[in-house]
């Protein structure tokens, strides 16, 4: 059920929260073991706050929008008492002794957290394969992997496992799983939420964002989590207006750029049959579509590669079985045990970048690599820049194709790194990016689009995707499980 | 680099690590072509100013949930190996 119908329902008492709650735990007992979205359930907890918002609701003293509503969250956001992983062996044991800003958020809105969902290890990865606790499914087809990483939470929110959820999206790891499970997924502009209590990956590229069954869900939740936060240095200190109000105002004469570098040889052809036919409809509904282009596209996936391996080697320095998280038996010195714990706890495509990223920071190295992807990031970003005067919006294909097998991609890295191809740049530009789906290809596995604006503009994308969402029906198919 | 990761790989792991982390480094390679002679590098997409705050003491009191989660503590301290030779 999409929030904002929930949130009707429990306003005009036709169902309570502790109702919605148990429905969808139960829906959990039954499904979680063939996706394998859950890494945690919290059924206690979840009772108790369903519990408390009924009682306030009675009172008439409800919180808003969320109170009540059933939610997941990937297990990257830190929330206390509640075990936290990020995916890793590393974190396995590791019991969060605060809330990050997000996980309070939600709760003061009085949200109920139905449990944390599955992820690629530290964030790392985009199939869900890469999780220490095990991949996760497809819902639309179990042998296709969801995507990743945040493959449990769009795997959950398509199979209506919860309400909605959020994603975190360092290189695509919100839009693109949304893309491969049908359902709508927004990357908002870096800085817009916070990332204090995410627990970091890269830390100029990172964003919490949500993953929802429609477009007005994604600006409802956006509402409550983005904003100004202390804690967090990169936190954007502008005002958060009301998303909700762009839904339902005409797109006419807003123009909308299609750029020639993301239409290219490779990319599936349904994808790309399902993106033309999207803009054959934004002009039937009177936005104008433009030719444009990005010409430093081809570059932003090795560039990527160097600069979130390079940040990711200095924030998972901290995992070194000193203080939390997963400390060595063997461990005979304290090189050891940093080594040890480090090897022991972290999978292969982790400790892979972590290497890739220490030697692209190493002295001798720092210029041609570290810096010199820098200065491409500042060209793909003036690309951006540059297309924006002539355009409001661009519309792209979120992935290359839609889901593939699990076990396809993961011997090769570049295979699995060229699932980010179109999803990329958007990070590297700090642009808010939203992906809807537009179709479905022929054996059932769910199509999607991307649309990206000038930063602090999700506004525009939630005018756009809701007036598409209104003339299609993609959206709210749901998979038979 | 492995070391310095504070990382450790047997010796098989070591080879197919090895041909991995040689196949992406041949990939990046590919941003040689980008002339970048008069571009200044971004580390941060959206600039943000300086983002000061008052210099305020807060209290903490999660000092208990902290030692739970420890591995190995005495008192309020982390333990690990001996650092310090007794020479």
């Amino acid at each position: 059920m999409k929030l904002k119908t929930l949130s009707e329902k429990l306003a005009k008492k036709e169902i309570s929260s502790v109702e919605s709650t148990q429905g969808y735990l139960t829906r959990i007992r039954k499904l979680n073991g063939k996706l394998n979205a859950y890494l945690t359930t919290c059924e206690k907890e979840a009772l108790a706050a369903a519990k408390t918002s009924d009682e306030r609701r009675a009172r008439g003293k409800s919180l808003g929008p969320l109170d009540g509503i059933p939610i997941a969250l990937k297990d990257i956001f830190v929330t206390e008492g509640i075990q936290t992983t990020c995916g890793s062996k590393i974190l396995a044991n590791y019991i969060p002794p605060y809330d990050g800003t997000t996980a309070r958020v939600l709760k003061e809105a009085g949200a109920v957290i139905l449990g944390k969902l599955n992820l690629d290890e530290f964030a790392m990865g985009s199939s869900n394969e890469f999780s220490a606790f095990g991949p996760v499914g497809n819902p639309w087809n179990l042998e296709m992997t969801p995507g990743g990483s945040s493959g449990g939470s769009a795997a959950a929110v398509a199979a209506d496992l919860c309400v909605a959820a959020l994603g975190t999206d360092t290189g695509g790891s919100i839009r693109q799983p949304a893309s491969f499970c049908g359902i709508v997924g927004l990357k908002p502009t870096y800085g817009r939420v916070t990332r204090y209590g995410i627990i970091a990956f890269a830390s100029s590229l990172d964003q919490a964002g949500p993953m929802t069954q429609s477009i007005e869900d994604a600006a409802i939740l956006l509402n409550a989590i983005a904003g100004y936060d202390p804690k967090d240095s990169t936190s954007l200190n502008t005002e958060v207006p009301d998303y909700t109000q762009y839904l339902g105002k005409s797109i006419r004469g807003m123009k909308i750029g299609m750029p020639k570098e993301y239409f290219i040889d490779g990319i599936d052809r349904e994808v790309q049959t399902a993106v033309e036919t999207a803009a054959k409809q934004f002009e039937k509904l009177g936005a104008k579509i433009q030719k444009i282009s990005l010409p430093h596209t081809c570059y932003a996936v090795p560039a990527y590669y160097i600069i979130a391996p390079a940040e990711a080697s200095a924030n998972l320095a901290r995992y070194d079985g000193v203080r939390f998280g997963h400390r060595s038996p063997k461990a005979e010195d304290l090189f050891a045990l940093y080594k040890n714990s480090r090897s022991e706890g972290f999978g292969p495509e982790v400790t892979l970048r972590i290497v890739l990223g220490t030697f692209v920071l190493s002295t001798g190295y720092y210029d041609a690599y570290y810096r010199k992807a820098q200065q491409v990031r500042t060209l793909i970003k003036n690309d951006f820049l540059k297309a924006f005067e002539k355009v409001d919006a661009i519309l792209t294909p979120t992935t290359p194709t839609p889901a593939f097998k699990k076990g396809e991609k993961t011997a090769d890295p570049l295979k699995m790194y060229l699932n980010d191809i179109f999803t990329i740049s958007c990070n590297l530009a700090g642009l808010p990016g939203i992906s809807i789906p537009c179709g479905f290809a022929k054996h059932g596995l769910p199509l999607g689009m991307q649309l990206m604006a000038p930063p602090l503009e999700e506004g525009r994308l939630f005018q756009l995707g809701h007036a598409y969402e209104q003339t299609t029906d993609w959206h709210s198919r749901r998979p038979t499980l | 680099m492995v070391n310095l990761a504070r990382l450790h790989f047997s010796g098989e792991e070591m080879e197919r690590f090895s041909k991995k982390a040689e196949h992406v480094l041949e990939y990046i390679e590919q941003l040689k072509e980008v002339d970048t002679s008069k571009v200044e590098p971004t580390s941060h997409a959206v600039e943000v100013g300086n983002a000061l705050r008052e210099d305020k003491v807060e209290k903490f009191d999660k000092i208990v949930q902290i030692l739970k989660i420890a591995p190995n503590h005495q008192d309020n301290l982390f333990e690990v190996p001996k650092v310090i030779d007794e020479a």
